[in-house]
């Protein structure tokens, strides 16, 4: 990773009475992916139309590699950003390649038609390029969307829900695309619903409901959550050692079979509820610290919020 | 960096080849052309043919004697040349209906159509202007309604040519005709384009923005049926005095257009 490409300070947006996006701050360095994870109506489609220079803040400072967005500056900044827009937007009665060449001259690209080619080549559109937009299937039409928002080679890129509604072969195939626009040095933000692709994908992860609520590594923010759970396997059922394991500052979350699911408010309290258990004459088997995960952290951020 | 024309022109292929691929949408235009040109034809060169009625009563000609005044060469033309040339001249104006609808339709259409296939938002990521999008857009259907007018002219002038009266052909090189073709028309087709394109910024599908824009043809049908009642002719003057109108209130319909084309407008408010 190296210097920021993007740095957003202070950063709200609002639409009359209603605040959009409040006091965001973040930055994105060149090589670095950040997932963008909030409720519907979080304001994470206007942080990006932000970011990519179509709206303007109404406090707060952007910079995109470099250049502060203002105004004057916002034609400049447009084209540093790619951003892929929730809806692909494809003009369906055109063929692919008239689709992208008309982006790449809007973007005033040098040799328009080798550019197009090398996307298509880039997102595996290559024997595509003369078949309508409007016949594609949905995985094929984003990745033309996305060839559109790359065509000008921006340093920055902002993909919103760019695997909503794809079939999972598709969705991996834009997953492996986020990984090479990593490794070719971009910043790259990701907006999703789908918390394991955050994980998969993602260096760091910003949670937001208007206001930024958390922004760490995946890691980290699984491991923010209060406490952590252990499953405890018990010889001859483990019902009957429930009323035993809720004792002191455990909680029973699950009883299933033989395995119970006790909630401990931190790892150091796990030999109590061992010998808790023992002393009453339980046989345990096997004592297995459950993995947290994101969404329950993810959860209980938005739920504090709210 | 792109110019700002190669942008607009990359925006006018890109509409030119969708219409290219869709040319349905011309039909209407189309068969405007015809609507526009039949109902002169039927009554200067049909009628008399199949009633063996001349069109040359004394009035007509009469009035006739002011195109004369314009082109001396008609003094040639027969009293049934002259009244078929004052006529022809009345009907001239009912031309000015095919830039406007062919404008009318196929800007509605283009707007619209942006609108409904969601990719307005894509192409303000780009650098282009909100001038230079709205010159964008309205560059095609522009152009074809000329081209639409372009037609119309030639349709006249090859009836007149093989089935009008000796020499009424003439006529269409007036002043005045020419006028209307050259200056009227391509005046009230932005008039249309641009009114077309404010209208479909608040419309979400082209027949209503067609339908609000059509106003336009109200005044213009106005003076048609006044020429024809009153037995006259709008001369070069009201001619040139109606395209500085038109010419201001292209101005201010520009204006106007560029207020309701905010980048951010079209983000948030156009859906």
């Amino acid at each position: 990773m190296s210097a920021d490409l993007v740095r957003a300070s202070s950063l709200s947006r609002r639409f009359d009475e209603r605040m959009a996006v409040a006091d965001l701050s973040f930055t994105l360095g060149a090589g670095e992916v950040l997932a963008l994870l909030g409720p519907n109506g979080a304001g994470k489609t206007t942080t990006f139309r932000i970011l990519a220079g179509l709206l303007l803040p109404t406090a707060g400072t952007v910079t995109i590699a470099g250049e502060p967005l203002t105004r004057d500056t916002a034609d400049a900044v447009r084209g540093r950003v790619g951003l892929l827009t929730e809806a692909p937007g494809l003009w369906d009665r055109l063929t692919v390649r008239h689709n992208l060449s008309t982006f790449a001259e809007l973007h005033g690209v040098e040799r328009p038609r080798e550019r197009v080619d090398e996307i298509m080549r880039a997102v595996g559109l290559s024997g595509r390029a003369e078949d309508r937009a409007g016949t594609l299937s949905k995985g094929l039409k984003q990745r033309v969307a996305i060839a559109r928002a790359l065509i000008h080679d921006p340093s920055v890129v902002l993909l919103d829900e760019p695997t909503a509604g794809l079939d999972p072969e598709s969705a991996r195939d834009v997953r492996d695309l986020v990984r090479t626009l990593r490794e070719q040095g971009r910043a790259v933000m990701v907006s999703t619903h789908n918390l394991a692709e955050a994980e998969e994908l993602a260096d760091r992860i910003a949670v937001m409901n208007t206001r930024l609520l958390a922004l760490d590594t995946p890691r980290s923010l699984r491991e923010r959550r209060r406490g952590g759970r252990v499953v405890v396997e018990l010889e001859g059922g483990a019902a009957q050692w429930a009323p035993l394991a809720a004792r002191g500052d455990h909680h029973v979350i699950d009883v299933e079979s033989d395995r119970l699911t006790v909630a401990i408010d931190a790892a150091h309290t796990v030999p109590d509820l061992v010998t808790a258990l023992a002393a009453g004459g339980a046989r345990i088997q096997r004592v297995t610290p459950e993995e947290p995960s994101l969404e329950e952290t993810y959860l209980e951020l938005v739920r504090q919020d709210g | 960096m792109a110019s700002s024309w190669s942008r607009i022109a990359a925006l006018t292929r890109k509409d030119v080849e969708e219409v290219r691929r869709q040319p349905g949408v011309l039909i209407p235009a189309v068969a405007m052309v015809a609507a526009v040109a039949s109902p002169g034809f039927l009554l200067l060169i049909v009628a008399p043919r199949f009633t063996g009625v001349a069109l040359a009563d004394p009035d007509l000609v009469a009035a006739a004697e002011s195109l004369s005044a314009q082109l001396p060469a008609l003094n040639n033309l027969t009293p049934e040349g002259r009244a078929q040339a004052f006529l022809l001249q009345q009907f001239l104006m009912f031309s000015l209906l095919v830039p406007i609808f062919a404008a009318l339709s196929l800007a509605a259409q283009a707007f619209v159509g942006e609108k409904q296939s969601k990719s307005l938002e894509p192409l303000l990521t780009t650098p282009i202007t909100v001038p230079e999008l709205l010159l964008g857009k309205v560059l095609t259907p522009l152009l074809l309604a000329l081209l639409l007018m372009a037609a119309t002219y030639l349709l006249h002038l090859v009836v007149m040519l093989t089935l009008g009266e000796a020499g009424v052909w003439r006529t269409l090189f007036l002043p005045r005709t020419l006028m209307l073709y050259l200056l009227i028309g391509p005046l009230v087709s932005v008039t249309a384009l641009l009114s077309a394109a404010i209208v479909s910024s608040r419309a979400n599908d082209a027949r209503s923005a067609q339908q609000l824009g059509g106003l336009i043809v109200l005044p213009l049908t106005g003076l048609f049926v006044a020429q024809l009642a009153g037995q006259f002719l709008v001369n070069t003057t009201a001619l040139a005095l109606t395209a500085a109108a038109l010419l201001i209130v292209n101005l201010g319909l520009v204006w106007l257009g560029v207020r309701v084309f905010q980048r951010e407008t079209i983000l948030l408010r156009w859906k």
